[in-house]
C-alpha cells in the first residue's frame, strides 16, 4: 500500500516564517512509516505528480525553463525561502549529504530546483549566495529560481503543492523527486534521513 | 502580538564579529557574568547554579558530561547551525527535567543576535500564529528536545557572521529554574548534530 500524499499536502503546509515547520502531526506519522512494502523510503506519492511545466528566472537573470532543463533527469524540486533558520537550510543541506553519498555519474546527473516563495526578498544573488552554502564540494550546482508572486505562485500551482502565504513564508513542506520518466512517485519533508533519499535516488533513476 | 522579545539590555553584549557591522555597547544582566570575547563570538561564564540540586533523582539516564544545570533541569547538546543566512539563525537544545514539577522553557536571549524567540509549537503555527513565540513544555522526569523542523530557538537581526567554530551566549529563561547562560558551539552546516541527531 501506497502510503498517501493528499493528506500531507495539507499537513505539509507548514507556517515556516516562525520556523518551527513541518508539523507534528505530518512529521512522526512520516518518519514511522517509510511505507515498509513500497519501493521507496520517502513519502509515495499517490497518485504519480507528472513533471510541472514552468519558467522562471534564474540566478544569471536568465529564464529557466523547468521542464525542458530537467527532462529526463532525476530532479528534486522544494519551493521555500532564504530568510528562514530551520526547515530550508535543513533541507537542502539534507540533499546536499545525500548526494555527497551518491556515486557517479547519478550524482551530476540529479538536478536540484530550490524556487523561492519570497521573491521580493530572494533575488538571482541572494539565492546564488545562500545555495553555495550547500553544494560547494558538489559537482553539479543546485539551481535557485525567482519570478514575480505570481509566477512563483503558477510554478507552486503546477507542481501541485500548496501555494504559499504570508510573503512565502509559509508553504509547502515536500521536496518533490521526479524521475527519468518524468513523474515524482516519491517526495521528502525536512526532517527526514538523507540516507532515505539516498536510497531513492537510484530508484527513480532507473524509471522505476 | 507575540512573547518574543527583544532584549536591549543582553542583545548588543559582547559578541563581536570578527567582521561585519560594528557592535554596539551594552550591559550585561546582573544574573550573569559575562565575559566578552574580543576577537570572536567568545563569552565564557556561568550560572550560579551549576551544580544539580541536592535530592534531585535522575530519572532514567546519567546526566550527560556536557550538560549545563540548573535547578532540576539539565541543558545539552546545544547548537547553532552554521546559518546560510546572513541574518537569521537557529539554536537547538535538550532540556532534561529531574524534577517532581513540570517547568517551562518560556524565553530566550542571545547575545549575537537582536532578537530571539522560542518557537516550540509547531500546531500554534499552523493555526497561522506564524509569528508567535511559543514556549517549550519541560514535564516532570522529561526529556524535551528542539530538533529542526520541530522546534528552535530563532536568532534574528544577527550582529555578525556566525561560523563554524564560533561560540554563543545563549540565556535560557525556565519559569521555575530560573536561568542558565549556555556556551553555544556554532558547529558546519554539514556537521551531524550533537547526541547523533540526524539533522
Amino acid at each position: 500500500m501506497r502510503r498517501l500524499l493528499a493528506a500531507v499536502a495539507v499537513l505539509g503546509m507548514v507556517a515556516l516564517s516562525a520556523c518551527t515547520a513541518s508539523s507534528e502531526a505530518a512529521s512522526p506519522a512520516i518518519s514511522a512509516q517509510p511505507t515498509p512494502q513500497g519501493t521507496y523510503r520517502g513519502l509515495e506519492l499517490d497518485p504519480d505528480q507528472p513533471r510541472p511545466t514552468f519558467t522562471l528566472t534564474d540566478m544569471a537573470g536568465k529564464p529557466y525553463d523547468f521542464a525542458a532543463e530537467t527532462r529526463g533527469l532525476p530532479t528534486l524540486l522544494f519551493f521555500g525561502y532564504t530568510h528562514c533558520p530551520d526547515v530550508c537550510p535543513t533541507t537542502m543541506a539534507g540533499t546536499a549529504a545525500a548526494l555527497r553519498g551518491t556515486p557517479e555519474p547519478l550524482r551530476s546527473q540529479v538536478r536540484v530546483v530550490f524556487v523561492t516563495t519570497d521573491p521580493a526578498r530572494d533575488t538571482g544573488p541572494v539565492l546564488a549566495a545562500w545555495l553555495r552554502n550547500f553544494d560547494p564540494d558538489l559537482p553539479r550546482k543546485f539551481v535557485g529560481l525567482t519570478g514575480t508572486v505570481a509566477q512563483v505562485e503558477a510554478a507552486q500551482a503546477a507542481a501541485k503543492v500548496p501555494v504559499a502565504t504570508e510573503n512565502g513564508q509559509t508553504h509547502s513542506a515536500e521536496q518533490l523527486l521526479y524521475g527519468t520518466d518524468n513523474y515524482a512517485r516519491v517526495a521528502y519533508v525536512s526532517g527526514s534521513s538523507p540516507d532515505d533519499l539516498r536510497h531513492d535516488l537510484p530508484l527513480v533513476a532507473k524509471g522505476a | 502580538m507575540s512573547s518574543s522579545t527583544t532584549n536591549p539590555a543582553l542583545a548588543p553584549t559582547g559578541h563581536r564579529p570578527r567582521r561585519g557591522p560594528g557592535v554596539p555597547t551594552g550591559f550585561v544582566a546582573a544574573a550573569v557574568a559575562v565575559v566578552l570575547g574580543v576577537a570572536g563570538l567568545i563569552v565564557g561564564a556561568r550560572n550560579d547554579a551549576g551544580q544539580s540540586a541536592p535530592g534531585a533523582v535522575a530519572s532514567t539516564a546519567p546526566a550527560p558530561a556536557n550538560g549545563t544545570t540548573v535547578g532540576d533541569l539539565t541543558v545539552y547538546d546545544a547548537y547553532i547551525r552554521q546559518p546560510a543566512s546572513p541574518d537569521v539563525a537557529a539554536a537547538y537544545l535538550t532540556v532534561r527535567n529531574d524534577g517532581k514539577a513540570a517547568d517551562r522553557l518560556s524565553s530566550a536571549y542571545c547575545g549575537a543576535a537582536g532578537r530571539t524567540s522560542v518557537h516550540a509549537d509547531s500546531a500554534a503555527m499552523q493555526a497561522g500564529e506564524e509569528a508567535a513565540s511559543t514556549p517549550l513544555p519541560v514535564p516532570a522526569n522529561a526529556t524535551v528536545s528542539l530538533t529542526p523542523a520541530k522546534g528552535h530557538i530563532m536568532l534574528e537581526n544577527l550582529t555578525g557572521t556566525l561560523r563554524a567554530g564560533d561560540t554563543v551566549s545563549l540565556l535560557l529563561r525556565f519559569d521555575k529554574a530560573g536561568q542558565v547562560l549556555l556556551d553555544v558551539p556554532v558547529i558546519s552546516i554539514t556537521a551531524p548534530a550533537p547526541g547523533g541527531a540526524t539533522s
